[in-house]
């Protein structure tokens, strides 16, 4: 659309330049395009820290929140739609294994021991 | 509705209590441009919303925010872990402490408690949609200005991120704005209210 006096226009993002889900959520964006730090803080952002199998379920949940939004106002992308079936796919696989070692970690966890309100919240 | 994760969006872990640095990170969990606000205001507005892609960034963005309240109340709680009283007057956090403890309680960091004055639901698209640009830009600045007050790295890494979030949010936002003027009649957005249903035109006075 052209621009029209009495109202904004913000251009689309393309979907292009994704970074790996890992380094999206280092960077808070999956999109090199969106990323704009701060000048005052040097540096690249750091490798979260944590334990593997959960950082890597983070990441792929991360990276699926923000396509997520993308999608919303672009529900016709079909290359979108793809990426993120193929990470709900990785996560799923991730999520069982991942609850082998650590229990439930959503109310529709399936365990055979109640680790819900046992194990220790996220800010512990 | 909501159902609950167990564990946060990006991994917190604090090494080094600091109250001062909790004292003014508070004002992202309960200041007037923080997350609360931010959640509040996205889930409240999407009721007078004309379509459910409207809807939908409006609910998933609100849903993000709720995790990024967790994730400033989790900050709170880190850097006040373990302090002594004496450390927490040291530190400049009496004032709040012997209100809240070391507990968690939505107020800025100057002392004001959250309001829902502190955001807007307007119930017409093209406003609250540029009710949320401005939002977004705000909190933007928070997490600026908290970049420039606090060090520790373990802290920046997890504010770096909050702050990026934002300027997502921001292009979502004005993207969403674009769909609505796809909608609508370019000669005059203003026109109507597009979040109310077509009202009849009003008769002339003495008719």
């Amino acid at each position: 659309m052209s621009e029209t006096l009495t109202m904004v226009r913000i251009p689309y993002q393309e979907y292009a330049a994704l970074y790996s889900p890992m380094e999206g959520l280092a960077r808070g964006t999956l999109f090199q395009a969106l990323d704009k730090p701060l000048d005052a803080v040097g540096g690249a952002p750091r490798k979260p820290k944590g334990k593997k199998p959960w950082l890597d379920y983070l990441a792929l949940g991360f990276a699926l929140d923000d396509l997520r939004l993308f999608l919303d106002v672009n529900p016709e992308n079909r290359e979108a739609l793809a990426e993120y079936n193929e990470l709900l796919r990785k996560r799923k696989e991730l999520r069982t294994r991942l609850e082998e070692q650590e229990g439930m970690t959503d109310v529709f966890s399936e365990s055979d021991a109640w680790s819900w309100a046992v194990a220790p919240f996220p800010w512990m | 509705m909501w159902s609950y994760q167990k564990h946060l969006q990006y991994p917190i872990h604090i090494k080094n209590p600091d109250a001062r640095a909790a004292q003014v990170i508070i004002s992202q969990y309960g200041g007037p441009d923080g997350e609360i606000g931010a959640s509040l205001r996205y889930l409240s507005q999407r009721y007078a919303m004309p379509n459910a892609q409207l809807a939908g960034i409006l609910t998933d963005i609100g849903t993000e925010e709720l995790a990024h309240l967790e994730m400033v109340g989790t900050l709170v709680c880190q850097l006040c872990r373990g302090l002594t009283p004496e450390q927490i007057q040291q530190q400049g956090m009496a004032p709040y402490f012997v209100d809240h403890t070391a507990g968690v309680w939505p107020q800025a960091a100057g002392g004001i408690p959250f309001t829902a004055t502190e955001f807007a639901s307007k119930g017409d698209a093209i406003t609250d949609l540029h009710e949320n640009l401005a939002a977004e830009q705000k909190a933007r600045t928070t997490y600026d200005n908290i970049l420039r007050l606090v060090d520790d790295p373990d802290v920046v890494d997890v504010i770096r991120f909050l702050r990026q979030r934002e300027v997502t949010h921001y292009q979502r936002f004005g993207e969403a704005l674009e769909r609505l003027k796809d909608q609508l009649d370019e000669r005059n957005f203003y026109a109507f209210n597009p979040s109310l249903k077509p009202q009849p035109a009003r008769r002339p006075a003495g008719s």
